[in-house]
Protein backbone atom coordinates (compact mmCIF):
# COMPACT_ATOMS: atom_id res chain seq x y z
CA UNK A 1 0.00 0.00 0.00
CA UNK A 2 1.45 3.29 -0.79
CA UNK A 3 2.38 5.32 1.99
CA UNK A 4 -0.24 8.38 0.65
CA UNK A 5 -2.97 6.06 0.34
CA UNK A 6 -2.50 4.39 4.21
CA UNK A 7 -2.87 8.65 4.87
CA UNK A 8 -6.09 8.96 3.42
CA UNK A 9 -8.31 10.06 6.22
CA UNK A 10 -11.39 8.82 3.94
CA UNK A 11 -9.71 5.17 3.84
CA UNK A 12 -10.63 2.72 6.51
CA UNK A 13 -8.83 -0.58 5.63
CA UNK A 14 -4.73 -1.30 5.97
CA UNK A 15 -4.50 -0.94 9.24
CA UNK A 16 -4.10 -2.63 12.58
CA UNK A 17 -8.17 -2.45 13.03
CA UNK A 18 -10.93 -3.92 11.40
CA UNK A 19 -12.32 -1.69 8.62
CA UNK A 20 -15.81 -0.96 10.51
CA UNK A 21 -14.26 -0.12 14.07
CA UNK A 22 -11.87 1.65 12.43
CA UNK A 23 -14.86 3.50 10.52
CA UNK A 24 -16.59 4.30 13.95
CA UNK A 25 -13.27 5.76 15.62
CA UNK A 26 -13.11 7.84 13.18
CA UNK A 27 -16.57 9.11 12.25
CA UNK A 28 -16.44 10.38 16.33
CA UNK A 29 -12.84 11.63 16.07
CA UNK A 30 -14.32 13.89 12.92
CA UNK A 31 -17.47 14.86 14.73
CA UNK A 32 -15.48 15.80 17.93
CA UNK A 33 -13.26 17.84 15.43
CA UNK A 34 -15.52 19.49 13.09
CA UNK A 35 -17.99 20.64 16.63
CA UNK A 36 -15.00 22.28 17.93
CA UNK A 37 -15.16 19.67 21.04
CA UNK A 38 -11.79 20.89 22.13
CA UNK A 39 -12.90 23.47 23.51
CA UNK A 40 -15.08 22.08 26.33
CA UNK A 41 -12.12 19.97 27.73
CA UNK A 42 -12.15 21.02 31.49
CA UNK A 43 -9.59 21.79 34.21
CA UNK A 44 -10.03 19.67 37.16
CA UNK A 45 -13.73 20.69 39.11
CA UNK A 46 -14.68 18.38 42.08
CA UNK A 47 -12.94 15.00 40.20
CA UNK A 48 -14.78 11.86 40.50
CA UNK A 49 -11.43 10.34 41.28
CA UNK A 50 -9.57 12.33 44.27
CA UNK A 51 -6.16 13.69 43.83
CA UNK A 52 -6.79 14.56 40.03
CA UNK A 53 -7.49 18.09 40.98
CA UNK A 54 -3.78 17.85 42.77
CA UNK A 55 -1.51 16.32 40.18
CA UNK A 56 -1.02 19.47 38.04
CA UNK A 57 -2.17 23.48 37.77
CA UNK A 58 -5.44 23.86 36.47
CA UNK A 59 -4.16 25.32 33.22
CA UNK A 60 -1.02 22.84 32.89
CA UNK A 61 -3.39 19.86 33.01
CA UNK A 62 -6.34 21.44 30.24
CA UNK A 63 -3.28 22.63 27.86
CA UNK A 64 -2.00 18.98 28.27
CA UNK A 65 -5.12 17.24 27.72
CA UNK A 66 -6.22 19.46 24.78
CA UNK A 67 -2.91 18.72 23.07
CA UNK A 68 -3.16 14.96 23.33
CA UNK A 69 -7.07 15.09 22.57
CA UNK A 70 -6.14 17.52 19.60
CA UNK A 71 -3.02 15.57 18.56
CA UNK A 72 -4.08 11.79 18.67
CA UNK A 73 -7.60 13.03 17.00
CA UNK A 74 -5.95 14.35 13.95
CA UNK A 75 -3.63 10.87 14.23
CA UNK A 76 -6.87 8.64 14.00
CA UNK A 77 -8.12 10.37 10.68
CA UNK A 78 -4.85 10.28 8.98
CA UNK A 79 -4.17 6.33 9.95
CA UNK A 80 -1.65 6.68 12.03
CA UNK A 81 -0.93 4.82 14.99
CA UNK A 82 -4.86 3.72 14.91
CA UNK A 83 -5.03 1.60 17.96
CA UNK A 84 -2.42 4.44 20.08
CA UNK A 85 -4.83 6.91 19.05
CA UNK A 86 -8.16 5.89 19.77
CA UNK A 87 -6.46 4.79 23.57
CA UNK A 88 -5.22 8.54 23.59
CA UNK A 89 -8.42 9.95 22.34
CA UNK A 90 -10.95 7.69 24.21
CA UNK A 91 -8.35 8.11 27.36
CA UNK A 92 -8.31 12.22 27.17
CA UNK A 93 -12.06 12.14 27.04
CA UNK A 94 -12.54 9.39 29.78
CA UNK A 95 -9.64 11.53 32.06
CA UNK A 96 -11.41 15.11 30.96
CA UNK A 97 -14.89 13.21 32.33
CA UNK A 98 -13.33 12.16 35.59
CA UNK A 99 -11.64 15.13 36.60
CA UNK A 100 -14.80 17.50 36.48
CA UNK A 101 -18.17 17.16 37.32
CA UNK A 102 -19.00 20.58 35.32
CA UNK A 103 -17.92 18.63 32.31
CA UNK A 104 -19.23 15.13 32.69
CA UNK A 105 -21.93 13.78 30.41
CA UNK A 106 -23.35 10.58 29.43
CA UNK A 107 -22.35 11.71 25.80
CA UNK A 108 -19.17 12.26 26.56
CA UNK A 109 -18.21 8.92 28.68
CA UNK A 110 -20.23 6.77 25.75
CA UNK A 111 -17.44 8.14 23.22
CA UNK A 112 -14.74 7.93 25.23
CA UNK A 113 -15.63 4.35 26.10
CA UNK A 114 -16.55 3.17 22.76
CA UNK A 115 -12.45 5.09 21.46
CA UNK A 116 -10.69 2.81 24.32
CA UNK A 117 -12.14 -0.04 23.81
CA UNK A 118 -11.67 -0.05 19.21
CA UNK A 119 -7.73 0.62 20.70
CA UNK A 120 -8.63 -2.47 23.39
CA UNK A 121 -9.82 -4.46 20.32
CA UNK A 122 -8.49 -7.84 19.91
CA UNK A 123 -6.87 -8.64 16.42
CA UNK A 124 -9.00 -11.15 14.47
CA UNK A 125 -11.92 -10.97 16.73
CA UNK A 126 -15.04 -9.63 15.96
CA UNK A 127 -16.07 -6.29 18.19
CA UNK A 128 -18.40 -7.92 20.65
CA UNK A 129 -17.15 -6.25 23.33
CA UNK A 130 -18.01 -2.61 21.18
CA UNK A 131 -21.44 -3.98 20.21
CA UNK A 132 -22.34 -5.11 24.03
CA UNK A 133 -21.13 -1.42 24.98
CA UNK A 134 -24.09 -0.12 23.02
CA UNK A 135 -26.71 -2.56 24.08
CA UNK A 136 -25.31 -1.66 27.74
CA UNK A 137 -26.04 1.75 27.16
CA UNK A 138 -29.49 0.94 25.87
CA UNK A 139 -29.92 -1.72 29.20
CA UNK A 140 -28.75 1.50 31.45
CA UNK A 141 -31.16 3.98 29.80
CA UNK A 142 -34.36 1.70 29.60
CA UNK A 143 -34.03 0.62 33.09
CA UNK A 144 -33.25 3.80 34.50
CA UNK A 145 -36.53 4.63 32.83
CA UNK A 146 -38.61 1.91 33.64
CA UNK A 147 -37.82 2.74 37.13
CA UNK A 148 -39.00 6.30 37.04
CA UNK A 149 -42.52 6.85 38.47
CA UNK A 150 -42.22 10.15 36.15
CA UNK A 151 -41.89 7.83 33.33
CA UNK A 152 -44.78 5.68 34.22
CA UNK A 153 -47.10 8.68 34.49
CA UNK A 154 -45.86 10.33 31.36
CA UNK A 155 -44.89 12.99 33.43
CA UNK A 156 -41.18 13.88 32.32
CA UNK A 157 -42.47 13.90 28.22
CA UNK A 158 -45.17 16.15 28.99
CA UNK A 159 -42.88 18.81 31.07
CA UNK A 160 -39.81 18.21 28.76
CA UNK A 161 -42.00 17.87 24.99
CA UNK A 162 -44.98 20.19 26.13
CA UNK A 163 -43.15 22.85 28.27
CA UNK A 164 -39.43 22.98 27.98
CA UNK A 165 -39.08 22.26 23.99
CA UNK A 166 -42.67 23.69 23.36
CA UNK A 167 -42.68 21.20 20.40
CA UNK A 168 -45.32 21.75 18.22
CA UNK A 169 -46.31 18.19 16.57
CA UNK A 170 -46.28 17.10 20.51
CA UNK A 171 -48.53 20.05 21.60
CA UNK A 172 -50.63 19.10 18.93
CA UNK A 173 -51.27 15.50 19.09
CA UNK A 174 -51.26 16.19 22.83
CA UNK A 175 -54.08 18.38 22.64
CA UNK A 176 -56.14 15.48 20.83
CA UNK A 177 -55.71 13.32 23.91
CA UNK A 178 -56.93 13.29 28.07
CA UNK A 179 -53.73 15.08 30.42
CA UNK A 180 -50.86 13.07 30.31
CA UNK A 181 -51.82 10.16 28.15
CA UNK A 182 -49.51 11.30 24.75
CA UNK A 183 -46.97 12.05 27.61
CA UNK A 184 -47.04 8.29 29.08
CA UNK A 185 -47.23 6.50 24.89
CA UNK A 186 -44.22 8.83 24.22
CA UNK A 187 -42.26 8.03 27.84
CA UNK A 188 -43.25 4.11 27.47
CA UNK A 189 -42.50 3.70 23.44
CA UNK A 190 -39.26 5.27 24.61
CA UNK A 191 -38.60 2.73 27.37
CA UNK A 192 -40.15 -0.46 24.86
CA UNK A 193 -37.90 1.05 22.31
CA UNK A 194 -34.61 1.07 24.61
CA UNK A 195 -35.06 -2.37 26.10
CA UNK A 196 -35.69 -4.14 23.08
CA UNK A 197 -32.50 -2.13 20.82
CA UNK A 198 -30.52 -3.67 24.06
CA UNK A 199 -31.59 -7.08 24.20
CA UNK A 200 -31.63 -7.12 19.85
CA UNK A 201 -27.93 -5.65 19.50
CA UNK A 202 -26.33 -8.10 22.24
CA UNK A 203 -27.84 -10.98 20.24
CA UNK A 204 -26.24 -11.77 16.85
CA UNK A 205 -29.05 -13.00 14.85
CA UNK A 206 -31.27 -9.88 15.85
CA UNK A 207 -28.51 -7.24 15.80
CA UNK A 208 -29.95 -6.01 12.56
CA UNK A 209 -33.03 -5.09 13.85
CA UNK A 210 -31.44 -3.67 17.06
CA UNK A 211 -29.43 -1.03 14.90
CA UNK A 212 -32.60 -0.57 12.62
CA UNK A 213 -34.57 0.45 16.12
CA UNK A 214 -31.32 2.54 17.34
CA UNK A 215 -31.07 4.42 14.36
CA UNK A 216 -34.42 5.57 13.78
CA UNK A 217 -34.52 6.05 18.20
CA UNK A 218 -31.38 8.54 18.05
CA UNK A 219 -33.09 9.79 14.47
CA UNK A 220 -36.29 10.49 16.19
CA UNK A 221 -34.94 12.42 19.51
CA UNK A 222 -32.97 14.61 16.95
CA UNK A 223 -36.39 15.61 14.68
CA UNK A 224 -37.73 16.29 17.58
CA UNK A 225 -35.43 18.49 19.25
CA UNK A 226 -33.12 19.67 16.16
CA UNK A 227 -30.06 19.17 18.77
CA UNK A 228 -27.78 16.55 18.93
CA UNK A 229 -27.43 16.38 22.68
CA UNK A 230 -23.44 17.14 22.46
CA UNK A 231 -22.29 13.86 21.15
CA UNK A 232 -24.55 11.62 21.31
CA UNK A 233 -26.18 11.32 17.99
CA UNK A 234 -23.06 10.95 16.40
CA UNK A 235 -21.13 8.19 18.98
CA UNK A 236 -24.18 6.05 19.06
CA UNK A 237 -24.98 6.74 15.34
CA UNK A 238 -20.94 5.80 14.57
CA UNK A 239 -21.55 2.93 16.92
CA UNK A 240 -23.64 1.45 14.57
CA UNK A 241 -20.45 0.57 12.02
CA UNK A 242 -19.41 -1.82 14.48
CA UNK A 243 -22.40 -4.38 13.96
CA UNK A 244 -21.51 -3.75 10.07
CA UNK A 245 -19.76 -7.12 9.22
CA UNK A 246 -17.28 -6.59 6.68
CA UNK A 247 -16.77 -8.62 3.58
CA UNK A 248 -13.91 -10.67 3.82
CA UNK A 249 -13.81 -11.12 -0.05
CA UNK A 250 -14.54 -8.43 -2.41
CA UNK A 251 -17.90 -8.26 -3.28
CA UNK A 252 -18.77 -9.03 -7.12
CA UNK A 253 -20.51 -5.47 -8.81
CA UNK A 254 -22.11 -7.18 -12.42
CA UNK A 255 -22.14 -4.93 -14.41
CA UNK A 256 -22.76 -3.72 -18.43
CA UNK A 257 -19.59 -3.54 -20.09
CA UNK A 258 -20.57 -2.27 -23.44
CA UNK A 259 -22.06 0.92 -21.74
CA UNK A 260 -20.34 4.09 -21.69
CA UNK A 261 -22.66 5.64 -19.03
CA UNK A 262 -21.88 1.93 -16.75
CA UNK A 263 -18.14 2.72 -17.24
CA UNK A 264 -18.24 6.31 -15.96
CA UNK A 265 -20.44 5.29 -12.90
CA UNK A 266 -18.05 2.17 -12.23
CA UNK A 267 -15.16 4.63 -12.73
CA UNK A 268 -16.77 7.24 -10.54
CA UNK A 269 -17.70 4.33 -7.22
CA UNK A 270 -14.17 3.18 -7.73
CA UNK A 271 -12.40 6.45 -6.59
CA UNK A 272 -14.97 6.47 -3.31
CA UNK A 273 -14.16 2.51 -3.01
CA UNK A 274 -10.77 3.25 -0.80
CA UNK A 275 -11.28 -0.01 0.71
CA UNK A 276 -11.77 -1.88 -2.25
CA UNK A 277 -14.63 -3.69 -1.27
CA UNK A 278 -16.31 -4.69 -4.51
CA UNK A 279 -14.71 -6.11 -7.74
CA UNK A 280 -16.26 -5.40 -11.01
CA UNK A 281 -16.94 -7.95 -13.39
CA UNK A 282 -18.81 -6.84 -16.74
CA UNK A 283 -22.02 -9.23 -17.21
CA UNK A 284 -20.71 -10.26 -20.85
CA UNK A 285 -18.20 -12.24 -19.04
CA UNK A 286 -20.75 -14.53 -17.64
CA UNK A 287 -19.36 -13.82 -14.21
CA UNK A 288 -22.60 -13.48 -13.15
CA UNK A 289 -24.57 -16.72 -14.17
CA UNK A 290 -22.58 -18.37 -11.45
CA UNK A 291 -24.55 -16.51 -8.83
CA UNK A 292 -27.84 -16.68 -10.74
CA UNK A 293 -28.03 -13.81 -12.37
CA UNK A 294 -29.15 -13.92 -16.56
CA UNK A 295 -27.55 -11.18 -19.06
CA UNK A 296 -31.00 -10.09 -19.74
CA UNK A 297 -31.26 -9.11 -15.94
CA UNK A 298 -27.72 -7.42 -15.65
CA UNK A 299 -28.37 -5.62 -18.86
CA UNK A 300 -31.16 -4.13 -17.61
CA UNK A 301 -29.53 -3.30 -13.62
CA UNK A 302 -26.86 -3.29 -12.20
CA UNK A 303 -26.14 -6.59 -9.94
CA UNK A 304 -24.43 -6.60 -6.91
CA UNK A 305 -23.41 -9.93 -5.05
CA UNK A 306 -23.94 -9.47 -1.33
CA UNK A 307 -21.72 -10.94 1.55
CA UNK A 308 -24.38 -14.20 2.36
CA UNK A 309 -24.26 -14.57 -1.48
CA UNK A 310 -27.82 -12.92 -1.94
CA UNK A 311 -28.14 -10.52 -4.80
CA UNK A 312 -29.52 -7.02 -4.90
CA UNK A 313 -30.18 -5.05 -8.66
CA UNK A 314 -30.60 -1.49 -9.56
CA UNK A 315 -31.29 0.82 -6.65
CA UNK A 316 -31.05 -1.36 -3.98
CA UNK A 317 -27.73 -2.64 -5.16
CA UNK A 318 -26.23 0.79 -4.97
CA UNK A 319 -27.77 1.68 -1.33
CA UNK A 320 -26.57 -1.44 -0.36
CA UNK A 321 -22.72 -0.22 -1.58
CA UNK A 322 -23.02 3.34 0.36
CA UNK A 323 -22.43 0.83 3.35
CA UNK A 324 -18.97 0.17 2.76
CA UNK A 325 -18.10 3.34 1.49
CA UNK A 326 -16.68 5.76 4.59
CA UNK A 327 -16.67 8.95 2.54
CA UNK A 328 -20.58 8.61 2.26
CA UNK A 329 -20.51 8.89 6.19
CA UNK A 330 -18.01 11.25 6.95
CA UNK A 331 -20.11 13.36 5.14
CA UNK A 332 -23.07 13.18 6.67
CA UNK A 333 -21.18 13.39 9.51
CA UNK A 334 -20.16 17.01 8.04
CA UNK A 335 -22.77 18.42 6.94
CA UNK A 336 -24.73 18.30 10.27
CA UNK A 337 -21.75 19.08 12.36
CA UNK A 338 -20.54 22.11 10.67
CA UNK A 339 -23.83 23.34 10.45
CA UNK A 340 -23.99 26.40 13.33
CA UNK A 341 -25.92 25.39 16.79
CA UNK A 342 -29.35 27.16 15.93
CA UNK A 343 -29.73 25.45 12.32
CA UNK A 344 -31.90 22.79 13.73
CA UNK A 345 -33.87 22.96 10.21
CA UNK A 346 -30.58 22.26 8.08
CA UNK A 347 -29.88 19.09 10.73
CA UNK A 348 -33.52 18.04 10.28
CA UNK A 349 -33.49 17.65 6.90
CA UNK A 350 -30.09 16.12 6.61
CA UNK A 351 -31.21 13.26 8.66
CA UNK A 352 -34.87 13.00 7.74
CA UNK A 353 -33.33 12.80 4.44
CA UNK A 354 -31.49 9.97 4.81
CA UNK A 355 -33.35 8.47 6.93
CA UNK A 356 -36.07 8.49 3.77
CA UNK A 357 -33.08 7.59 1.30
CA UNK A 358 -32.39 4.11 3.49
CA UNK A 359 -36.25 3.71 4.23
CA UNK A 360 -38.54 1.11 2.37
CA UNK A 361 -40.79 4.26 1.67
CA UNK A 362 -37.85 5.13 -0.51
CA UNK A 363 -38.02 2.00 -2.81
CA UNK A 364 -40.55 2.74 -5.07
CA UNK A 365 -39.38 6.61 -6.16
CA UNK A 366 -35.46 4.97 -5.85
CA UNK A 367 -36.39 1.91 -8.46
CA UNK A 368 -38.29 4.02 -10.61
CA UNK A 369 -35.33 6.57 -11.00
CA UNK A 370 -32.21 3.97 -11.17
CA UNK A 371 -34.91 2.29 -14.10
CA UNK A 372 -35.38 5.48 -15.79
CA UNK A 373 -31.73 6.06 -15.80
CA UNK A 374 -30.75 2.73 -17.08
CA UNK A 375 -33.41 2.19 -19.93
CA UNK A 376 -32.18 5.96 -21.13
CA UNK A 377 -28.17 5.04 -20.23
CA UNK A 378 -27.32 4.94 -23.97
CA UNK A 379 -28.68 8.12 -24.51
CA UNK A 380 -27.54 9.79 -21.45
CA UNK A 381 -23.93 8.76 -22.77
CA UNK A 382 -24.50 9.16 -27.03
CA UNK A 383 -20.86 7.17 -28.41
CA UNK A 384 -19.85 6.36 -25.21
CA UNK A 385 -19.29 3.05 -25.56
CA UNK A 386 -17.05 1.43 -24.04
CA UNK A 387 -14.12 -1.40 -24.77
CA UNK A 388 -15.43 -4.78 -22.95
CA UNK A 389 -12.72 -4.78 -19.53
CA UNK A 390 -11.00 -8.35 -18.97
CA UNK A 391 -13.00 -10.55 -17.35
CA UNK A 392 -12.00 -10.37 -13.49
CA UNK A 393 -11.08 -6.56 -14.10
CA UNK A 394 -11.85 -4.30 -10.83
CA UNK B 1 -0.64 -8.53 25.14
CA UNK B 2 -4.21 -9.82 23.36
CA UNK B 3 -5.63 -11.21 26.60
CA UNK B 4 -4.57 -7.69 29.27
CA UNK B 5 -6.77 -6.22 26.29
CA UNK B 6 -9.37 -8.24 26.07
CA UNK B 7 -9.77 -8.09 29.96
CA UNK B 8 -9.47 -4.39 30.33
CA UNK B 9 -12.23 -4.32 28.08
CA UNK B 10 -14.48 -6.66 29.71
CA UNK B 11 -13.24 -5.00 33.50
CA UNK B 12 -14.50 -1.37 31.48
CA UNK B 13 -17.95 -2.99 31.10
CA UNK B 14 -18.27 -4.71 34.42
CA UNK B 15 -17.26 -1.36 36.23
CA UNK B 16 -20.50 -0.49 34.35
CA UNK B 17 -22.65 -3.02 35.46
CA UNK B 18 -21.82 -2.20 39.21
CA UNK B 19 -22.26 1.75 38.39
CA UNK B 20 -26.06 0.80 37.09
CA UNK B 21 -26.80 -1.66 39.96
CA UNK B 22 -25.16 1.09 42.75
CA UNK B 23 -27.15 4.00 40.86
CA UNK B 24 -30.30 1.95 42.15
CA UNK B 25 -28.89 3.04 45.77
CA UNK B 26 -29.00 6.34 45.36
CA UNK B 27 -30.26 9.18 44.41
CA UNK B 28 -27.31 10.55 42.16
CA UNK B 29 -27.32 8.89 39.04
CA UNK B 30 -23.33 9.12 37.59
CA UNK B 31 -21.90 6.38 35.02
CA UNK B 32 -25.37 4.25 34.81
CA UNK B 33 -26.53 5.33 31.56
CA UNK B 34 -29.00 7.77 32.68
CA UNK B 35 -29.25 10.44 30.16
CA UNK B 36 -31.95 13.15 29.76
CA UNK B 37 -34.04 10.91 32.46
CA UNK B 38 -34.65 14.16 34.41
CA UNK B 39 -35.37 17.58 34.07
CA UNK B 40 -34.80 19.43 36.88
CA UNK B 41 -35.56 23.68 36.11
CA UNK B 42 -33.99 25.64 39.04
CA UNK B 43 -32.69 29.11 40.41
CA UNK B 44 -30.29 29.84 42.50
CA UNK B 45 -29.34 32.71 45.16
CA UNK B 46 -25.93 32.96 46.78
CA UNK B 47 -24.56 35.03 49.25
CA UNK B 48 -21.26 35.39 50.44
CA UNK B 49 -20.16 37.43 53.33
CA UNK B 50 -23.64 39.07 53.23
CA UNK B 51 -22.99 39.73 49.20
CA UNK B 52 -25.22 38.97 46.93
CA UNK B 53 -23.22 37.14 44.52
CA UNK B 54 -24.36 37.92 40.44
CA UNK B 55 -25.52 35.23 37.73
CA UNK B 56 -21.79 35.65 36.11
CA UNK B 57 -19.92 35.08 39.73
CA UNK B 58 -22.40 31.86 40.56
CA UNK B 59 -21.03 30.78 37.02
CA UNK B 60 -17.90 31.18 38.18
CA UNK B 61 -18.09 29.56 41.65
CA UNK B 62 -20.37 26.54 40.39
CA UNK B 63 -19.73 26.33 36.88
CA UNK B 64 -23.43 26.50 36.34
CA UNK B 65 -25.77 28.94 35.33
CA UNK B 66 -27.70 30.86 38.27
CA UNK B 67 -30.77 29.98 36.51
CA UNK B 68 -31.19 26.86 33.91
CA UNK B 69 -32.47 23.23 33.75
CA UNK B 70 -30.06 20.32 34.67
CA UNK B 71 -30.64 17.16 32.36
CA UNK B 72 -29.67 14.80 34.93
CA UNK B 73 -30.61 13.94 39.04
CA UNK B 74 -30.86 16.98 41.03
CA UNK B 75 -28.21 15.34 43.15
CA UNK B 76 -25.62 16.03 40.45
CA UNK B 77 -26.23 19.24 41.16
CA UNK B 78 -26.42 19.55 44.21
CA UNK B 79 -23.40 17.11 44.52
CA UNK B 80 -21.52 20.82 43.04
CA UNK B 81 -22.97 23.28 44.88
CA UNK B 82 -21.83 21.43 48.33
CA UNK B 83 -18.95 19.93 46.69
CA UNK B 84 -17.49 23.89 46.22
CA UNK B 85 -18.83 24.87 49.50
CA UNK B 86 -16.51 22.12 50.86
CA UNK B 87 -13.47 23.53 49.24
CA UNK B 88 -14.07 27.07 49.31
CA UNK B 89 -12.55 29.79 52.09
CA UNK B 90 -15.10 31.71 52.16
CA UNK B 91 -18.34 29.90 52.58
CA UNK B 92 -21.46 30.77 50.48
CA UNK B 93 -25.16 30.57 51.55
CA UNK B 94 -27.35 29.02 48.93
CA UNK B 95 -30.92 29.03 48.29
CA UNK B 96 -31.80 27.08 45.19
CA UNK B 97 -35.48 26.54 44.39
CA UNK B 98 -36.62 24.36 41.95
CA UNK B 99 -38.63 21.75 39.93
CA UNK B 100 -38.28 17.97 39.02
CA UNK B 101 -40.01 17.45 35.37
CA UNK B 102 -42.38 20.75 36.09
CA UNK B 103 -43.80 18.99 39.12
CA UNK B 104 -44.14 21.36 42.53
CA UNK B 105 -41.59 23.97 43.53
CA UNK B 106 -39.14 22.50 46.15
CA UNK B 107 -36.60 24.38 47.82
CA UNK B 108 -32.90 23.01 49.51
CA UNK B 109 -30.52 25.43 51.20
CA UNK B 110 -27.36 25.07 52.01
CA UNK B 111 -26.14 25.20 54.74
CA UNK B 112 -28.96 23.13 55.85
CA UNK B 113 -31.30 24.51 58.40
Amino acid sequence: MAASGAMNPFRCSGTDLPPNVLMMAKLIALALLLTNHQRLLPDPFLPFVPGLDRMLPGPVFQTLLKTVFLTSALALLFNRWVRVSCLLLGGSMLLAVLSSRAYYGNNKTFCALMLILAGLHVRGAEPRILRWQVALVYLGAGLNKALEPDWHSGQFFEHWAGTRLQQPVYQFLSSLFPPLVMGKMMCWLTIVLELSAAVLLAVPRWMKWGVIISVILQSGFLLFTGTTFTMFFYGMQAAMAVFLIWPQQPLKVIWDGTCGFCAWTKTQVERLDLEGVFQWLPYQSGEGRAHGITNEAAAQRMQLVTRTGKVLEGFHAFRHMLFYIPLFWFTLVALIALAPADASTWRRLVVATTLLFFSPLMNPIGVAAYDWVARNRYRIFPGGVCELPQSGER
Amino acid sequence: MQSIARYAAIAILLAQAVTMVWARFTTARYFCWAPYDMQTDYQLEVEVGGRKLTPAGIRQRYRRPAQGTDNRSVQNLIDILEGVERQAAEKASIVMTYRVNGKQERVWRHPAQ
